[in-house]
């Protein structure tokens, strides 16, 4: 029943427009949950089962027991227990069978996020022993130049990291100095983190001699101390870590911009805002008069900026504008042209027509991702579809001038056989968005007579080998698809018929393999495969491992 | 005079402002003040000092390095920072004459303007013959709040939502009134600093961390009630916090005030007790497939924070989904599905129905139904037999048809509770509130608009308008008409004198002849020189009168009937601005 529901949620394109709308990619751990949960509805004979399954759940740096975990039993049988004094858990009445498991608890990192553990509940099923690895935390401690602990200034917490094999900068906590200069950011998972402080969100004093007088404010700094993020150093978080980092700060001058948007009506209200030279939100007020239009920002010390502004219009609407700014002293008079945002037509056709068509939903999404980008943002946009029949149209709208890459993902059972821009070819090709709008339809092609390729892959040793299997296309490099490897084994289904090169990895989770020149390395090491429409081929793979 | 700290508001970026907005007394025309363009470093020299010493308000102990700044009151644009030296005293030279607001800060104590109560301040007047030297600005150090918030076994509750509510007489009645909200964080632990003196509660909204993982993340939605299926067995975890008030209350009648004087410390530690958490079934009309949906539901705080407790969405699925297996060609329904919404706390509790426009974008046109319940009942609720939340909607007119400017707002606030609503006007003067955020009852309309505009007059269809009340009942809409005009409103203003010299820090009354007429209320802030002025008054008859006591419950009429006679009678006409001396008690 839920497997259902699922599916139709599916029937929906979404459309994701990065940098401009932003949005949120699904994590590659919602698809592992997805398939380690299958039917929600429960197994009714699992309650007559007459097994048990008990174990200890254990802190995995001291090993002392945890109490009230959450042990979880996913998959065929789902139960839930919390841990006694002693860390113990039980569950009865369960039946012979393979069963995911995972504990968790507050102040430890969330494991069931990255793996399940599968065991096999059976005669012979022994005290299970889980392990919590204690979260790892950062704290920020900013001190001023008269000693005090800075109160009220920003922290941000930014990790870089692959995520569907591509590169990106995300937050991964952040707020604002307390009462004692100190900020934490908890629950982080280990990692190389960057961490950055400031600016002051308002005027910490001020300096002068009568002449030339201007308030002051403590300064971005990324840790240890440095202006933009390529002077950065990252600060390293084992599991259980608790990372201290202290800043020293001195106020400098702020500067105030002003100016106006124009290109706009007054009716049409924007906010610019400043954004550091990678696309980081510098959280710096920005004031906007509605009845002149006129915008006026709060203190920024000097640097490079980017005046960015998205204005709202109630409709399918927008338009925007960026702008380099450097920052030197007060500058007025800036004036930040905005332009209509391009509303992109997206037409998606298949080789169904008539009846066949409607039974069967081959819809895919598409994601628009502007380039260069570094962060990934959060919140998302999506449009429903159009249209009947062999013939299915969405809009992807308020894209601003830029380059794009162009994503498309399929539901399952179709596979991508063109996606056009005029005559650019978005699978091998980015797409650039004019000043002013789109002229063309984006025309994506769909078709359900894919291939498919399976196999099993060969490790060192006599354990199964684990990781996940890439197919680059031959045709488009960029257009990979992944299978993660199960028992030593992998499928991967609706492939466009041609050529691909297979390659089997031990670990991924920070390989971009999205990107070509990250690849090229490893496709020496990779398998021709070719196939044809609804061929299903074989493969079998060694498994590549990457040096630690 | 009345100034808004606006600023500091509009500098976090991002700051959402809230579109329900809490009711300053009468409702004031913010936006002019925030929208001012502030400018600094403009060389503006006169012959003029304001001079004094910033002194700890409770020990009168100097403040040493406070941040002392001044904006001019008038058009100037004028402001100007400087830090006091050791002995806390602060000189500020070669300044024009004019009107000036002064506000202090330092760490450790509240950033407040000098003298303020509430929204208002006593601003200083520079100039000939008049004194704005050595005056003693008392800055109160801030009161905290903290303590720690634990669950049933003892350990700490990290992310609960810690709700503040302040006790004040600012609505012209002693009510309670949400302040600020903030999480524990991991150890459970919060912290409430920066807050003046008052009578506080607290409310906790929490959530067993483990309660999430008992129950499905989405709405169950399917075509009969017996379809419904715990998914997961007998956990016993399926647990939710009901609203808990300090000190461990579970029913507003318990809940205790928190006294913070200034410059002092309360702890106020919260233990949370899990009950069962509780289902709720509707039964929703037929729907295209295609239409969004969302369910909302939320419990009201101390009668004034709405507070979202679970929200789902998702699509139906029809029969046809059900029975005929791989066939999706889902678009047509037969038969009623019901939905359920789990996870819910017992208590009254407001269920949203928001159903989007078939084929539309979600947040376009919805159409949305609101009921009030206690989910212990464990009944179906048939959804199709609520009728629609009315709207109340209309539109903004310029007499003589000139367009309206932006930034106008409109508020509605309703006479029982005080609670006030707002909503932006768009280009083409429309407005738009949804009823269901309106409980039934009488509302008085107002508008704050750029340029000197004010509210001339207020008709409707859909309901009776008296003056500017409108009545409100569940289902039906609304439309307005709102005329504004220029300088319709006339403004009372003059000197408040005690033993024949002007009193400044007064708080200065604008008392209708009709002492439960609350919207015809207005106040101000006597000035350095005693003086002090309103505008925005509506015709009439009224009597001033200048207090001391700035905790006095104002807006009860027994109360304001004693002050009555010694206070100044004042009737303004159409347009007028009126000059009194009122004497103060």
């Amino acid at each position: 029943m839920r497997h259902r529901l699922l599916h139709l949620l599916r029937s929906v394109v979404w459309v994701c427009v990065l940098a401009a709308t932003s949005c949120v990619v699904p994590m590659p751990a919602e698809a592992l949950q997805v398939v380690m949960s299958p039917p929600a509805a429960v197994d009714k004979s699992s309650s007559t089962g007459q097994y048990t399954l008990s174990g200890t759940v254990v802190d995995a740096l001291t090993g002392a027991p945890v109490r009230r975990a959450l042990v979880r039993l996913v998959g065929p049988q789902s139960q839930l227990v919390l841990t006694d004094e002693g860390g113990k858990f039980r569950f009865e009445n369960l039946s012979r069978g393979q069963n995911g498991i995972d504990a968790q608890k507050p102040g430890y990192t969330d494991s069931s996020a990255k793996s399940v553990t599968v065991i096999t509940i059976g005669t012979d099923t022994s005290p299970l022993v889980l392990k919590l690895e204690p979260e790892s935390t950062i704290t920020v401690k900013v001190t001023g130049e008269d000693g005090d602990g800075v109160e009220g200034l920003p922290v941000r917490v930014l990790i870089s990291q692959v995520q569907e094999g591509r590169r990106y900068l995300r937050m991964n906590g952040g707020g604002q100095t307390d009462e004692k200069g100190e900020f934490r950011a908890g629950n982080l998972t280990p990692g190389k983190y960057y961490v950055s402080v400031g600016p002051s969100l308002r005027p910490t004093g001020h300096a002068g001699d009568g002449a030339h007088e201007s308030d002051v404010g403590y300064p971005r700094v990324f840790y240890p101390n440095a202006a933009e993020l390529e002077g950065a150093v990252q600060v390293d978080v084992n599991s259980g870590r608790r990372a201290r980092v202290e800043f020293v700060l001195s106020t400098v001058p702020l500067y105030r911009i002003s100016g106006a948007v124009v290109g706009g009506t007054l009716d049409q209200f924007c906010r610019p805002r400043l954004t550091d030279g990678s696309g980081v939100d510098m959280a710096i007020g920005v004031r906007v008069n509605p009845m002149t239009g006129m915008f006026r920002s709060g203190g920024i010390p000097g640097g490079f900026y980017t005046l960015v502004a998205n204005c709202i219009i109630s409709g399918e609407n927008s338009l925007a504008g960026r702008m380099p700014l450097h920052v030197d002293s007060d500058l007025g008079n800036v004036n930040l042209s905005v332009a209509p945002t391009a509303s992109i037509p997206v037409i998606f056709r298949t080789n169904q027509s008539g009846a066949d068509a409607n039974k069967n939903h081959f819809l895919a999404t598409i994601l628009l991702t502007r380039k260069p980008s570094t962060v990934l943002q959060h919140g998302n946009a999506w449009s429903q579809w159009e249209g009947e029949g062999a013939e299915r149209r969405v809009v992807v709208r308020r894209v601003e001038p830029g380059l794009y890459s162009v994503d498309i993902r399929p539901n399952s059972g179709w596979y991508v056989e063109s996606a056009m821009y005029g005559s650019i070819d978005l699978l091998t090709e980015d797409l650039t968005v004019p000043e002013g709008g789109a002229t063309e339809a984006i025309e994506i092609a769909l078709k359900n007579d894919g291939a498919s390729v399976s196999g099993t892959v060969r490790g060192r040793g006599a354990t199964p080998a684990s990781g996940m299997v890439l197919l680059v296309s031959g045709r488009a490099p960029r257009m990979v698809k992944e299978a993660q490897i199960v028992n030593g084994a992998f499928t991967l289904g609706d492939l466009a018929p041609g050529s691909y090169r297979a390659l089997a990895i031990d670990r991924t989770d920070d390989l971009e393999y999205r990107n070509p020149e990250v690849l090229r390395d490893y496709l020496t090491k990779a398998q021709d495969v070719t196939v044809s429409s609804k061929q299903e081929s074989r493969v079998d793979l060694e498994l590549v491992q990457r040096e630690k | 005079m009345l100034e808004t700290l606006a600023w500091v508001g509009l500098l976090v970026a991002g700051s959402a402002v809230q579109n329900a907005s809490r009711a300053g007394g009468p409702v004031l025309p913010q936006t002019q003040v925030a929208h001012q363009e502030k400018q600094s470093n403009i060389a503006t020299t006169g012959a003029f000092r304001i001079t004094g010493r910033v002194v700890n308000s409770m020990t009168n102990a100097p403040v040493a390095g406070a941040y002392v700044v001044i904006n001019a009151a008038s058009a100037s644009n004028f402001s100007r920072t400087v830090r006091a030296g050791t002995d806390g005293s602060f000189a500020f030279t070669q300044i024009l004459a004019g009107r000036y607001v002064l506000m202090a800060r330092r760490k450790g104590y509240i950033e407040q303007m000098f003298l303020q109560h509430e929204q208002f301040t006593t601003a200083i007047l520079v100039g000939p013959s008049l004194n704005s030297e050595n005056l003693v600005f008392p800055l109160a150090p801030e009161g905290v709040i903290s303590g720690e918030v634990t669950d049933e076994a003892g350990e700490p509750v990290h992310s609960a939502k810690m709700l503040l509510f302040r006790e004040d007489a600012g609505d012209g009645r002693h009510m309670k009134h949400f302040k600020e909200e903030q999480n524990t964080e991991e150890e459970g632990r919060y912290r409430f600093g920066s807050l003046p003196s008052g009578d506080y509660y607290l409310a906790v909204s929490a959530e067993p961390w483990y309660a999430q993982y008992a129950r499905s993340n989405s709405s169950w939605i399917g075509t009969s009630p017996a379809a419904q299926e715990p998914e997961i067995q007998n956990s016993g975890l399926d647990l939710v916090y009901p609203i808990t008030y300090y000190p461990n209350a579970t029913e507003v009648s318990g809940a205790a005030s928190i006294r913070v004087d200034a410059g002092g410390s309360a702890r106020a530690d919260v233990r949370l007790v899990p009950v069962p958490a509780l289902r709720l079934r509707l039964e929703v009309d037929k729907i295209d497939l295609r239409a969004s949906r969302e369910i909302l539901v939320s419990q009201t705080i101390l009668g004034t924070y709405p507070d979202e407790e679970r929200v789902s969405s998702g699509l139906t699925m029809s029969t046809a989904a059900f029975q005929d297996g791989e066939d999706g060609s889902a678009s047509q329904l037969s038969g009623p599905v019901i939905m359920e919404v789990d996870g819910l706390r017992p208590g009254l509790s407001s269920v949203e129905i928001i159903t989007g426009e078939p084929g539309k974008a979600l947040g376009s046109d919805e159409v949305k139904k609101s009921v009030r319940v206690d989910p212990a009942g464990g009944q179906t609720i048939d959804v199709g037999g609520i009728a629609p939340s009315g709207v109340v909607s209309g539109i903004v007119k310029l007499e003589g048809n000139a367009s309206v400017p932006p930034g106008v707002l409109v508020f509605l606030r309703e006479e029982s509770s005080g609670r006030a609503f707002r909503q932006d006007v768009d280009s083409a003067g429309n407005f738009r509130f949804f009823a269901d955020e309106l409980e039934p009852g009488v509302y008085e309309v107002s508008s704050a608009a750029p340029g000197g505009l004010e509210l001339r007059s207020v008709s409707a269809s859909g309901t009776k308008v008296t003056g500017r009340k409108i009545e409100i009942s569940n289902g039906s809409d609304l439309r307005l008409i709102l005329t504004l005009a220029r300088g319709v409103n006339a403004g009372v203003k003059g000197i408040v004198e005690r033993g024949g010299k002007p009193a400044p820090g007064m708080m200065v009354v604008l008392v209708p002849e009709d002492l439960r007429d609350l919207a015809e209320y207005r106040r101000d802030q006597s000035d350095s020189d005693g003086s002090f002025s309103m505008n925005l008054v509506s015709p009439g008859k009224y009597t001033v009168v200048a207090l001391k006591d700035w905790d006095l419950e104002w807006g009860k009429p027994e109360v304001i009937q004693g002050y009555l006679a010694a206070g100044t009678s004042v009737e303004v006409g159409s347009g007028q601005e009126r000059e009194i001396k009122v004497t103060a008690r």
